[in-house]
């Protein structure tokens, strides 16, 4: 089956900034994707690329083999309209319009494009509605009156309700708390299983994705740094980088992990040209003047770093050595 | 045996009260009669969700509550005198030279119009009495002490031109320049990078360590606290439902929402499984309640959870609300190293 | 109107709007109201005070004074809504135009209110009848225009504080076009400050329309208006020192009625148009973490959709 999601080559600049920079990923249908990247990543920017929120330069984006980036205008509304891909935004208290109701919001979609009559429209909503786990009598209620769990599935009922081939999740669970975040995250899972949609997950925080995801793609500064199956990219991390998202996030476990402080660079240098980490990069040198390219170092794994495959043997060194602060 | 640093007793907050007019009237309890104490040198983890209670605590402890929140009843004290009888200017010399706060969103608490340099220098000649040229000294000392990269050039940047992890930083830098004994840190992490946060906790440890600071952290993230703090208090609906050391309450958790907070903490697994679940949610701030507030949401809730009042049992350091604690095998997780 | 309806609950409110409603149904009803004749003079009879028969006594050519402010009423108050009629026929559909419309349309627009905005009022309609001739609606037809300009501004204001709100980008994400998108998400947020504009520029078109017919321009003598009532008022101060305070009164009533029963709508509907985009403030992050009991989230950013029309 041919993926749903095909990106190549995508760079976006604001003016002279160049935000994303040569991206390429792919969503196959049923598959989790996620997109993991701090502040500057470039993330977000990739999330509204995708569905034309954002000028792109060069690349291609192509949704179900169509190719999506030159749209505009009437053409561009016209793909929109087919509700092939939806866009679920990370505050749902700024993405719901505060005085519309939950069955108003929710039946959006299908009201815009107009292709059912609308006694089905209605009981599309309420099928979206008991699909994301809320109660049908909240079709009357106006977001302030509902919680921020709810809020959230709202959100996602609509993006479900006309049965989308691509769902993409801008930081889903990042405004909710512990007690939701879970729950939202298991309906997204159930989801893709029952709707056989491809979703892009786009996180900063690398524990909105575990259990759930399949893939991951690591972004740092507009470029991919890795990309692969999240287990095999989290568990034996093949760039520094990624390999420094781990050590640093927290967990509960203080378990035997790599230092974040291993990883670092003592001297912050500014490179230009070269690779976008290297300024960070403990590991980096000449080598690193010029822009690694993102090369295939497994079945299904890339890797954009001169060094994947020596950096872990220095840093053994180190430690052997006692150098290791 | 050495007097805790901070001792707070049976305190109780209500928010919602009216302002203007009538102010201090009304209100709903969200704080119900919270005990607890930090000891010299230790780091200490109130956890909970929000509407738990402990920003809450942690505001009254400085003396910032919001209009409408109010003090009911409890006492705090500090080095043995007490806090909330203070008056403006009491508060000053306790506030920032002996009691310091960071705090999330960290550029709010900047004035964007003047630059980092020149804010923490004029804290030093306010609260220290430190002349201008060295105020200035001092501030470039205490940004490279924090880690920042060049502190000179940090010395003329504006809030608006630094990251959030170097804003923290500059917030820290301000905390503890009067060297203060208690930093409360309210979330001071949550906003920030993943590998941004990893820096300033460990830039917390070292004050620590350094300067035998005792710090009181805040978060709903169990993890960020397992990772920084010695002892951990959990908060649920206004009350401390656990509390002991952070090897005791996670190897050992004797209270079934602190086994559930662990179930739903990432822990590194990333094959693709069921994700846990706490189910229903927390109660609304300030719901009044007979017996356990978490008996609807808990698997081992029978009838006396809920009919009777449950007090905070104290036990070989540790404490715990909950009237099945003896009953019920609870697992938590394995610590290494 | 809800913003309306949410306004009632002051009582400030009510009693403008009762105020309000007394005034338009003497506008209309002026004429049957009126006990005397408001034009018929009476010679013999000049600058009484008040007496049996003319409760508030007689001007200068001996009209009964009760009688020609109320008839006076309709044609200060129709004029003052002509005046407003126009100004939103006008200025409201260029200012949403203004926001959906491109960059072109936006630049002549703002240009254009840009040039009307430096008119000072009284002397461009003093003008404006000068060339056209001196009748009520040119008076009025030119306030209009010069107010569309307030209308525009506002409309523009509040419209493009909307369009940056995240669900009218997600009502783009879902292929709407920008006519579901101000019909179905902008329109019923900009009406509580078209609601509140509106009530200002009534006082201020009252004003406007008395100081014009003060003048003697618009309307002329005989027939009344609570302006010239008031200029003809002035010259006979001597005999009748309190006169001028009966159409003044009028004229204040009226306006501070409008203008209190903006203030209603603009109080009870809470917070400013911005604010309505649910631009949260600093704790986004992990929720409002900050346990201060009813949700501080939201700052709004008290942006000027300039509220206070004073009578220019």
């Amino acid at each position: 089956m041919s993926d749903v999601l095909e990106v190549q080559g995508l760079s976006v600049s604001y003016g002279s900034h160049r935000v994303l920079d040569e991206v390429s990923l792919r969503a196959a249908p049923g598959e989790i994707v996620g997109v993991i990247g701090e502040t500057g990543s470039g993330k977000t920017t990739l999330a509204r690329a995708i569905v034309g929120l954002a000028p792109t330069v060069s690349g291609q984006i192509q949704v179900d083999d169509v190719e999506v980036t030159g749209l505009s205008g009437r053409a561009r509304r016209a793909h929109r309209r087919s509700g092939a891909v939806h866009y679920v935004f990370q505050d749902p208290l700024r993405s719901l319009d505060p005085d519309l109701t939950v069955g108003e919001i929710v039946r959006e979609p299908l009201a815009i494009a107009a292709r059912l009559p609308r006694q089905e429209q209605q009981d599309r909503v309420l099928g979206a509605l008991h699909r994301v786990g809320l109660p049908a009598d909240l079709v009357d209620r106006v977001p302030a009156e509902i919680s921020g769990g709810q809020r959230q599935r709202v959100s996602i009922a609509r993006a479900v309700v006309g049965d989308p081939r691509l769902l993409i999740c801008d930081e889903p669970v990042s405004a909710l708390d512990a007690s939701n975040r879970n729950h939202v995250l298991r309906l997204i899972d159930e989801l893709r299983r029952d709707l056989s949609m491809a979703i892009l997950l786009i996180s900063h925080d690398l524990s909105s994705l575990a259990g759930i995801a399949d893939r991951v793609v690591v972004l740092y500064r507009g470029r991919v740094v890795e990309d692969g199956p999240i287990a095999q990219v989290f568990n034996e991390p093949r760039h520094p980088y990624t390999a420094l998202l781990i050590a640093s996030a927290p967990s509960v476990r203080r378990e035997h992990r790599l230092l974040p402080a291993q990883l670092r660079t003592l001297t912050p240098v500014r490179v230009s040209g070269g690779c976008v980490f290297a300024d960070r990069c403990r590991f980096a040198d000449a080598d690193c003047d010029v822009q690694p390219a993102l090369e295939p170092v497994a079945p299904g794994r890339s890797v954009s770093c001169h060094h994947h495959s020596t950096w872990r043997e220095s840093l053994t060194a180190e430690h052997l050595s006692g150098r290791a602060s | 045996m050495s007097r805790a640093l901070l001792e707070v007793k049976d305190l109780r907050v209500s928010v919602g009260a009216g302002t203007g007019s009538r102010p201090g009237e009304g209100g709903i309890e969200a704080v119900h009669g919270v005990s607890f104490s930090v000891g010299r040198g230790e780091t200490v983890g109130l956890v909970g969700e929000s509407g738990s209670g402990k920003t809450l605590a942690c505001r009254s402890i400085l003396g910032v509550l919001a209009p409408g929140c109010r003090i009911d009843s409890g006492a705090i004290s500090f080095d043995g005198s007490d806090l909330l009888g203070l008056d403006r200017q009491g508060w000053d010399g306790v506030r920032g030279t002996r009691v310091a706060g960071v705090f999330q969103d960290p550029a709010s608490y900047l004035d964007p119009s003047l630059t980092v340099g020149h804010q923490l220098s004029e804290q030093l000649r306010v609260k220290l009495g430190r002349g201008r040229r060295e105020a200035h000294a001092e501030a470039v000392d205490l940004f490279a002490a924090m880690g920042l990269h060049r502190p000179d050039r940090v010395y003329h940047q504006y809030p608006h031109e630094l990251s959030g992890g170097m804003v923290q930083r500059v917030l820290i830098a301000m905390a503890v320049s009067c060297d203060p004994e208690l930093l409360i840190a309210d979330e001071a992490t949550t906003a920030l990078d993943v590998t941004i946060q990893a820096e300033v906790l460990e830039l917390l440890k070292k004050l620590q360590a350094e300067r035998g600071l005792s710090i009181l952290a805040v978060s709903h993230d169990l993890a960020t606290i397992a990772e920084l703090c010695d002892r951990v208090l959990v908060f649920y609906a206004g009350e401390l439902v656990e509390a002991g050391t952070t090897e005791q309450v996670l190897q050992a958790p004797s209270h079934p929402y602190t086994e559930a907070l662990l179930r739903v903490a990432s822990v590194g697994n990333w094959e693709r499984r069921e994700l846990e679940v706490i189910p229903g949610n927390p109660p609304p701030v300030g719901t009044q309640h007979l017996g356990c507030g978490f008996a609807d949401r808990c698997a081992f809730a029978v009838d006396r959870c809920r009919d009777r009042s449950i007090e905070l049992i104290e036990r070989a350091g540790r404490s715990v609300r909950c009237v099945r604690a003896d009953d019920v095998a609870l697992s938590g997780v394995r610590l290494i190293a | 109107m809800t913003a309306l309806r949410r306004a009632l609950q002051l009582r400030s409110a009510r009693i403008s709007l009762g105020l309000l409603v007394l005034v338009l149904l003497v506008g209309i009803f002026g004429g049957w109201l009126a006990p005397q004749d408001p034009l018929a003079q009476n010679t013999a009879a000049i600058l009484q005070g008040p007496g049996s028969g003319q409760w508030l006594g007689t001007d200068y050519l001996g009209r009964d004074v009760l009688s020609r402010l109320i008839d006076g009423t309709g044609r200060s108050v129709f004029g003052a809504l002509e005046a407003v009629g126009v100004a939103m026929l006008l200025g409201i559909p260029a200012g949403l135009a203004s926001v959906v419309f491109g960059r072109v349309f936006e630049w002549v627009t703002l240009r254009f209110v840009d040039s009307l905005m430096t008119l000072p009022f009284i002397i461009f309609a003093v003008a404006v009848a000068g060339i056209l001739g001196n009748g009520p609606n040119q008076a009025m037809l030119t306030i209009g225009v010069l107010l569309s300009a307030l209308f525009y501004r506002i409309t523009r204001a509040a419209t493009l504080g909307l369009t940056s709100a995240q669900y009218v980008e997600m009502a783009e994400l879902l292929g709407a076009s920008k006519n579901w998108v101000i019909r179905v998400h902008v329109w019923n947020k900009v009406l509580p400050t078209i609601a509140v504009t509106t009530a200002n520029c009534l006082a201020a078109a009252l004003l406007a329309v008395s100081s014009l017919t003060f003048l003697g321009i618009g309307v002329q003598p005989p027939v009344s208006t609570w302006g010239g009532m008031l200029a003809s008022d002035l010259n006979f101060l001597s005999q009748r020192p309190w006169a001028p305070v009966i159409p003044s009164l009028m004229i204040i009533l009226t306006v501070a009625a409008c203008n209190a029963l903006a203030d209603a709508i603009r109080d009870t509907t809470g917070v400013s148009p911005t604010a309505r985009t649910g631009i949260t403030g600093p704790a986004a992050g992990a929720g409002s973490a900050q346990g201060i009991g009813p949700a501080q989230g939201i700052g709004p950013a008290q942006a000027g959709p300039a509220q206070g029309a004073s009578a220019r």
